[in-house]
């Protein structure tokens, strides 16, 4: 259903800020892998003593 | 932007010249041949092929093999179904990396939904010339698997070494880490430039980025798939069969929905 959602952002924020938008959140949602890489190891461990 | 008043009316300009029904014959062709040249990967079911054939080799007075279990099917589906669900809300590492690939698949299918629209909303181009702007995304993902595909193992072989022989999951993670940064500077470029109506192979060069990072983000998950068959295999399936009718069906379905909403 994402692609719905496509129109209206554009159709709101225009091409620019639609993308960059979704650019950003694109960041922010790197976050986790980059979360899960650097500390893949202590969370499994974490994970394991609980 | 009047390309998209029109589709949110509930009307397309320009009509596109593929309806719902020649893709879905498109895709249940390719689908066929898929099939056809697969190659069987599913272990149990090589296992049990295997054991079939020693079970013949050797004659059945001295066989040590006991006779093949039968299997319900509604137990082999339980199966699939229970454990790797299980295993998304057990295991956090699981769950966290499938929010992002939520989003990753969010974001990807905007963009293959609308650059048509958004190519023709902007530019003096038909719609199947539209079709073409997808070969940005195409050569991308072409750099991506040449450059990623050839380095992918080497990576996990050095990381590998570097902890003394010992293979982690998240060890396939760093070509995402790449990926994503090249996606969300392509979606900048590509929007900014469309926007500003641009020499059109500005944005075409824009998808080009976006196309080398999406792939490089998606090869990933395939690869964690290798490492953990049970949990990815079954969501693999589902997102690619279902962001593949999702497409086909996208047009008429905006329409459709636009039209109640109004």
């Amino acid at each position: 259903m994402a692609g719905l959602a496509g129109i209206p952002l554009y159709r709101g924020i225009g091409y620019g800020w639609g993308n960059t938008l979704m650019a950003l959140l694109n960041i922010v949602c790197g976050l986790i892998p980059i979360t899960l890489y650097l500390r893949g190891d202590a969370l499994q461990e974490l994970i394991q003593r609980s | 932007m009047d390309l998209l008043d029109d589709v949110d009316n509930g009307m397309t300009s320009s009509p596109c010249p593929f309806p719902t029904e020649t893709n879905t014959v498109k895709s249940g062709f390719i689908m066929f041949w898929v099939f056809l040249f697969l190659r069987e990967t599913h272990a149990p079911t090589l296992l049990r092929k295997e054991a079939a054939k020693i079970r013949d080799a050797i004659p059945e007075s001295q066989s040590p093999l006991e006779p093949p279990a039968r299997i319900v099917a509604t137990k082999v589906l339980m199966l699939a179904l229970v454990r790797p669900i299980r295993i998304l809300f057990i295991s956090p590492v699981i769950f966290l990396l499938y929010l992002y690939g939520l989003y990753f698949n969010f974001w990807s299918n905007v963009l293959f939904t609308t650059i048509g629209l958004v190519f023709q909303s902007s530019y003096d181009v038909s719609t199947p010339q539209t079709g073409l702007t997808y070969l940005g995304l195409g050569v991308g993902g072409l750099f991506s698997v040449a450059i990623f595909g050839h380095s992918s193992n080497w990576i996990i072989q050095h990381l590998k070494a570097r902890s003394n022989g010992d293979s982690k999951a998240h060890f396939r993670l760093p070509p995402l880490l790449v990926g994503f940064h090249f996606a969300s500077v392509g979606l900048i470029w590509y929007g900014w430039s469309i926007q500003r109506v641009a020499y059109w192979p500005i944005p075409v060069c824009g998808l080009l980025i976006i196309g080398f990072g999406m792939l490089t983000c998606q090869v990933d998950p395939c690869h964690i798939a290798i490492e953990r068959p049970e949990t990815d295999m079954l969501s693999l399936l589902f997102r690619s069969t279902l962001s593949t009718h999702l497409l086909v069906t996208q047009p008429q379905l905006q329409q459709q929905m636009l039209l109640h909403v109004r």
